[in-house]
């Protein structure tokens, strides 16, 4: 089931009523409720794989109690250690058995070995990196002592599958989520409406910029041999719209749907795209999966603490391995080292944190020098993006090379997307801009006068309807 | 609770006459780039306002022809005439076997046909038909018997496409003027459309594949054959000639030969003729086409006239029997 589809509208209708008119005096009725809702949701897809996120939420609540009664340090890592391999297993078996095998298989072809491998049909459950990453949060804050373990299975259960952000996000810390599925739930409208808003605006940035940006990109990379300079550039730069109203679109979307039933869900995107360096853009992007990495990966690393080779080495570690996370393909460990080479020098000259404010801020326009750092930011991005969207290495550098052999600055007019996207897209940057140190709710509210912010709802539904593509595509992340 | 469920209701009602204004602005008024989901072209080719409005008047005819614009392209009703066959073609924009089901229900007990012609061009069997309900929409002046066809297609162009031609034809009772002339195309009486002899031009190779038939076009077709023997009228299914380099880029030719004669051979059919094989050796790929699959005049010339020597309407026995 996904988001943008009519099933998802007719059950999100009925748990919505049931939720709060049936199950609303009870708590753990509406946990009850809202675990069968999010198993509903999951099992949509593919029933089978409920097992696996029982089974993992299991897991981790046995292991969470255990860690928090383990009277040595010992038995608390014994527990911690069989959380973290049964969860990074299932990862392992079902994303990247097949690449494991066939990289060792090349490797040792390349010194003239032959081995006999062989590879599995295995079918990668949904969502299954963002909910093992969730359940191991709990056990690490447990293990650290954040947070003391819980012993409401249902409760754990339901913060696990919770459907909103169960198959694409955003992963969240325990710490954040868990209590509020132990605390009664109260209907607030203003959290209600703030919600409203965000899942107006996800669903303009799936349907109206991601999913009609989409067969540009698709044209243009699967076909890039026959493209011109300027249309292989104009392809890059709307896959990262693309990309980014598509992964934070569904963000929008489940950080809202969470607010219509009561919850807080952490933000996941602060527009990004006008960041002014790469670490700025890394504070930016995918928020809930960069500071999971810099928590239970970089930090414990040592972060920059200990010298420059740990450092560069760190930083390595963090963005490859968030590469490979995305997905068992070697250009995606490429998109993490590119990321890296462009993170070290801030990180070793010490200016990783220079910006950690929002671009010209209280101001309505940016300094000439921002708006070249903003591009510059933007333009390394999407060099990486080249290798994040290609289907394999050798075809990222094809393309790369294509940019600057056929015909980058000719005369020659490239083959353009559909004409309304020069519309909508200064639009959508517009009110990304004027969003960007509040967000879509700060923006809205902002906006005094009735009829003006009214207009604004009608004017994203219309473009919604009339340009949107509905299609039922899903959304790019469900694939990591 | 109950304020925001009021509240949402009111900012629905409000959204939802608001985007009425929106579509019926973009739909009148648009320029075609801000149509995505509105497909509303009054004056667009295809001649299908024509072709309807004729059709109500048009009264007994012997042959009635059907389909794409295969259909309303390659059979030239004045050559029909030419021969003693009374025939109107009943052929609209990419028309597929739904939008085909629902014209013969239309129009075959006004028009009265002995002998019904569908031209079953492959890739109208593979699509899911919205461009040709939008073009009937909008130029049917009939959006409300299209009702049935618009839910069941369950799509946001069809919904916006049909609330636009509804406004259109029965809020404001409008009408459209087509011209006989539209760019290369004329209007002759009958349904037929000429378009301007040209040839055609470098184009792309159409990309190699199988065509897969959908299931919902499958059961409109059979449907529409069966509505058709209880009508008593005799059916012909017929593939006009693309050019050679396209029907080879049917991967799986035999499988679509074989689902047509399946029609015949259970009776639901009088004969199929593809005219791929059977016009082989006439037509000339770079002269009898104006692109890969349409005929030009010239084609339609020797195509109609290879199609009339079959008697396949058994018209000139019947009248011969009838003296």
């Amino acid at each position: 089931m996904i988001f943008n589809s009519f099933v998802f509208f007719v059950f999100f209708l009925v748990v919505f009523f049931g939720y709060w008119f049936v199950v609303n005096r009870n708590l753990r009725l509406q946990n009850v409720f809202l675990l069968v809702a999010s198993y509903v949701f999951y099992g949509w897809w593919d029933w089978r794989f409920l097992s696996l996120i029982a089974l993992s939420s299991l897991q981790d609540y046995y292991c969470g109690i255990k860690i928090g009664a383990a009277t040595t340090p010992g038995r608390r890592k014994a527990f911690l250690t069989l959380s973290i391999v049964t969860n990074l297993g299932f990862l392992a078996y079902f994303k990247y058995f097949n690449f494991f095998i066939e990289s060792f298989s090349e490797v040792l072809a390349s010194i003239g070995l032959q081995a006999n491998t062989y590879s599995l049909q295995i079918i990668l459950p949904v969502g299954i990196s963002f909910y093992t990453f969730q359940t191991m949060s709990y056990s690490i804050d447990v293990y650290r002592g954040q947070m003391k373990p819980t012993k409401d299975l249902l409760a754990f259960l339901a913060y696990v599958s919770f459907f909103p952000q169960l198959v694409a996000g955003p992963i969240e810390r325990a710490i954040n989520l868990l209590p509020q599925f132990t605390r009664k739930r109260v209907f607030n409208y203003l959290q209600a409406t703030d919600g409203l808003r965000l899942i107006l605006w996800g669903f303009f940035k799936k349907l109206v910029i991601a999913d009609n940006c989409a067969p540009y990109v698709n044209e243009i990379f699967n076909a890039y041999g026959e493209a011109s300079g300027a249309e292989l550039v104009l392809a890059v730069i709307l896959f990262a719209f693309q990309i980014y109203g598509d992964f934070s679109g569904y963000s929008d979307i489940a950080i809202g749907t969470g607010k219509l039933l009561g919850f807080e869900l952490m933000t996941n995107f602060r527009t990004p795209y006008f960041s002014r360096d790469i670490a700025e853009f890394w504070r930016r992007w995918h928020i809930s999966l960069s500071t999971w990495f810099r928590d239970y990966l970089y930090f414990p690393l040592g972060g920059s603490r200990n010298g420059i080779a740990m450092t560069i080495r760190n930083t390595f570690i963090i963005f490859i391995v968030s590469g490979l996370w995305h997905g068992a393909n070697w250009t995606f460990i490429i998109w993490g080292g590119l990321n890296a080479l462009y993170f070290l020098p801030l990180v070793l000259l010490k200016k990783n944190r220079n910006n950690l404010g929002t671009v010209a801020e209280g101001k309505l326009l940016p300094k000439p020098g921002e708006v070249f750092q903003i591009a510059m930011t933007f333009a390394l991005t999407c060099f990486a993006w080249i290798f994040f969207r290609s289907e394999t290495v050798a075809d990222a550098f094809h393309y790369i090379g294509r940019i600057f052999t056929s015909d980058l600055l000719g005369t020659g007019a490239p083959t353009l997307p559909n004409k309304f996207m020069l519309l909508v897209l200064p639009l959508f940057l517009l009110v990304e801009w004027l969003s960007r140190e509040s967000g879509i709710n700060g923006l809205a509210k902002s906006i005094q006068v009735n009829p003006v912010r009214y207009g604004f709802y009608f004017l994203l539904l219309s473009m919604i309807g009339i340009f949107g593509a509905f299609k039922q595509t899903e959304f790019i992340y469900f694939q990591f | 609770m109950k304020r925001f469920i009021a509240k949402v209701s009111l900012f629905a009602f409000g959204s939802f006459l608001s985007y009425i204004v929106v579509l019926v602005v973009v739909g009148f008024y648009g320029p075609d780039y801000l149509k995505k989901n509105v497909q509303f072209h009054p004056i667009s080719f295809g001649h299908t306002h024509s072709r309807l409005s004729e059709a109500e008047t048009a009264g007994k005819v012997e042959v009635l022809i059907a389909g794409s614009s295969h259909a309303f392209r390659g059979y030239d009703t004045r050559i029909f005439n030419e021969h003693g066959i009374r025939a109107f073609n009943l052929g609209t924009i990419n028309q597929t076997p739904i939008q085909t089901q629902f014209l013969l229900e239309q129009y075959v007990a006004k028009l009265k046909p002995d002998v019904v012609i569908w031209d079953v061009w492959p890739n109208t069997f593979a699509i899911d038909g919205i461009e040709s309900l939008t073009d009937l929409l909008t130029k049917g002046g009939m959006p409300n018997q299209l009702t049935g066809l618009v839910m069941e297609a369950n799509s946001v162009v069809a919904y916006n496409t049909y609330v636009v031609s509804q406004i259109y034809w029965n809020v404001l009772n409008l009408d459209i003027t087509e011209t006989g002339k539209i760019g290369m195309d004329t209007y002759v009486k009958g349904g037929f459309v000429e378009r301007k002899l040209e040839f055609p031009k470098k184009t792309t190779p159409p990309a190699s594949g199988r065509k897969i038939f959908r299931e919902d076009q499958k059961i409109a077709f059979e449907t529409a054959l069966r509505y058709l023997n209880k009508e008593g009228v005799q059916i012909f299914l017929v593939q006009s000639p693309c050019t050679k380099r396209h029907w080879a880029s049917f991967e799986n030719s035999d499988e679509i030969d074989a689902f047509f004669s399946s029609f015949v051979e259970r009776g639901l059919a009088k004969g199929y003729l593809n005219y791929n094989y059977l016009a082989a050796s006439e037509m000339n790929d770079s002269l009898d086409f104006y692109d890969t699959h349409h005929l030009n005049q010239n084609g339609v010339k020797k195509f109609n006239k290879m199609l009339l020597q079959h008697d396949l309407v058994n018209v000139r026995e019947r009248k011969a029997a009838a003296r």
